[in-house]
Parts: structure tokens; sequence; C-alpha cells
């Protein structure tokens, strides 16, 4: 399980594109993908090894103007869920 | 392989723009230039070498190469497991498989078919997993995950031609793409090519219908489902972009079917 004191970063073979809107992320291990809404696209993009997962719920919540409570309990739920399908590492 | 010195062989194989110059022992290229002698490839296009060595040091295998995973970087794919050690290299422009001498002309054959998905990449083409129909002398590419439909899709379209019911190769034309026959899966009828008219994402559904298919998640399915390539971060930028060059001139839509043949009814209300 994820805590907010995890600074997060992307696979080192995740390969994304952006397509009408949306980001494709390709995992290339395992042959699969994920479409990421702009929300979803901006957690990726913030996982860059440099911040806790606090911060980059701070982040979101400021960029979006959207209730703190909510958008910690989204993002976690949603970097877990990256975690999981190998899109994000937590940085040791 | 019985024999302990087997005669050496050797046949050509190819596909639109591309072309395998297999050799190795005869009792694994024999069975193959049988069943695969009339798919030459074109005159003047270059081949690749693609060789096969027995090797009785190498351990028994434990399942037939198609179950050993693909890893490819950079434009060179590997393939690992107790029996085989295979690499293609599309900078060389060469492969290699050393099996042991238990292995068979199948594996030989899946072996040829991911030099193929590197060549075809190389030269501008892509082997995509999909169930290829020609109905009305277009070619419509039914794909989606395993066990979405596309054997069924497939047998449900009869009389018309199936190209190949799991495994096709898109080559760009002048005007679009091309869809190709391949000989790794089942086929229907002697058609070997036909335009690509539309690529439908199947999806089990009471009735039959076409929906729109999102762009991003078209591009994703679309390059989980080209093999070999999809496995390889440094050249899935450009499978990437190559899928949505085509997405350009050929429209994606996902197609709502049921086990009878109504499907075609939308399709050709939509596209025929």
């Amino acid at each position: 399980m994820l805590n907010w004191d995890d600074v997060l970063v992307t696979a080192p073979t995740l390969v994304t594109r952006e397509s009408d809107g949306e980001l494709v992320v390709v995992l290339p291990e395992q042959g699969k993908f994920v479409v990421l809404n702009a929300t979803g696209a901006r957690v990726l993009r913030l996982s860059d090894g440099t911040r806790t997962l606090r911060e980059i719920a701070d982040t979101l919540a400021v960029e979006f103007s959207a209730d703190q409570a909510q958008v910690e309990a989204d993002v976690l739920r949603f970097a877990q869920s990256l975690v999981d399908r190998g899109a994000l590492h937590v940085l040791k | 392989m019985n024999a302990a010195n087997p005669r050496a062989a050797a046949f050509d194989f190819g596909i639109a723009g591309t072309a395998l110059r297999a050799r190795g022992p005869e009792p694994w290229i024999a069975p193959l230039q049988t069943a695969w002698a009339t798919w030459q490839p074109a005159p003047e296009t270059t081949a690749w070498d693609v060789q096969f060595t027995a090797d009785a040091r190498l351990p028994l295998p434990q399942g037939p190469l198609f179950e050993a995973l693909p890893r490819a970087r950079g434009g060179v794919c590997t393939l690992a497991a107790p029996g085989f050690e295979g690499e293609v290299s599309a900078a060389v422009g060469a492969a290699h498989l050393r099996a042991h001498p238990e292995a068979t002309p199948g594996d030989v054959g899946y072996f040829l078919r991911v030099a193929l998905a590197m060549q075809a990449f190389a030269r501008g083409g892509m082997l995509f997993h999909t169930a290829g129909i020609v109905h009305r002398g277009q070619g419509y590419a039914l794909f989606g995950v395993s066990g979405s439909g596309k054997t069924t899709a497939a047998h449900l379209s009869a009389p018309d031609p199936v190209l190949n019911d799991d495994l096709v190769l898109l080559w760009p034309a002048p005007a679009g793409w091309q869809m190709y026959a391949t000989p790794f899966g089942k086929r229907r009828g002697d058609v070997r090519v036909a335009p690509l008219r539309a690529l439908l994402r199947l999806i089990k559904a009471p009735a039959a219908a076409l929906a729109p298919l999102p762009a991003g998640r078209a591009l994703g399915e679309l390059v989980a489902n080209t093999p070999v390539l999809s496995a390889d971060a440094l050249w899935l930028p450009e499978l990437l972009a190559r899928w949505e060059t085509l997405l350009r001139t050929i429209p994606v839509y996902a197609l709502h079917f049921r086990r009878d043949a109504t499907f075609w009814e939308v399709i050709d209300a939509e596209l025929g």
C-alpha cells in the first residue's frame, strides 16, 4: 500500500503518446496499455521522482480547484492502480 | 529430429515486401518448405538470413517456443526458453535460433513468424493480430483480446474469404493500406490480399452495432495487438506513430456482435 510520503517515478520502459486529448501509456514488458484522461496524465507527469504523493495531491487540488479530501482519495487510489500495473514505481 | 547429422536444407519465404531465407536441418525445414511453398517473396526483395542450428547441449524443451515471451529492444528481439536461444536483429538483417534437436518444425515456424514481424516493421508494414476478412472485395480487420471472437466472427462470415483468422500483414499502399494473408492461422479461400477498409474492435453483445472507438483506446488496442513490436520500448514510439498514420486513412470502430452474421448488415449500412 502506498503512503503519503512515497515518492513515485514512472517505469523506465514506459512509452506514452497523446491522442485526441488522452494519454496512451504502453507498458512494453507486459504488452499492455492504459489510457489516461487529463487528470490521470497530470498525475503520471508529476510522478517524476521529485515529489511525494502528498505533494502531487496538493498540486492537483490547486490546479483543478478541487476539494482537497476528494483529490487525496482519488490520487491515492489512482496512483496505487498505476503502481499495481507497473506504470509507476516507488522510489526507494 | 532423429538423424544424428541431418542434411541441411533451405527455402525462401515472404509476403508483400518481406523476404526470409530459412536454413537449417532438413527435418525442421522441409515440412515448412512444403507447407509454405506458395508463399514466395517478390523478385528482387532482399531476404534476411534466418539460420536454425540444432544443439544437443541445450536442455530439453519444456514447451513450444511460442510460449517464450519475446524480449525486444531497439530492433533486437531475443527468445529464450529451455531448449531455445534465438535472436532476431533488424540492424543486421539476420536471425539465428539454436534449438535442442527435440524442437519441432512448429517451433521453427514460430521463430520465422517473429523474424517476419520484425522485418515487416523495419520495412514499413505491421504484422497484426486480427481476423482478416474480405467482404465485397474490401478487407476488414476484426481484432480484440484473446477470446473476443475473432475465430467465431471469421467462421460466421462464410462464404467470405478469410485471409487469416489470427494474423495478417498490413502494408502501406499508394492509396491507403493493403491487408495480406499469412499462413500462420486458419484461412478460407485463395484470396491473398485486399484493400484495408476498416478496423473493427470486437465486443460480444446481444445485438449487432457499430460504435465509435475513442482514439486513445483504439491506439492502445492496436499497439497491444502488434506482436513482438509492442514489447520493444525503443521501437514503440515509431509503432505508435505508424498506427496513428494508418488511422488517418482507415476508420476504426467498436463492433458489437452476437453469434450470427447480422454484424455484416450493420457494417454494410455504415461502410459498404
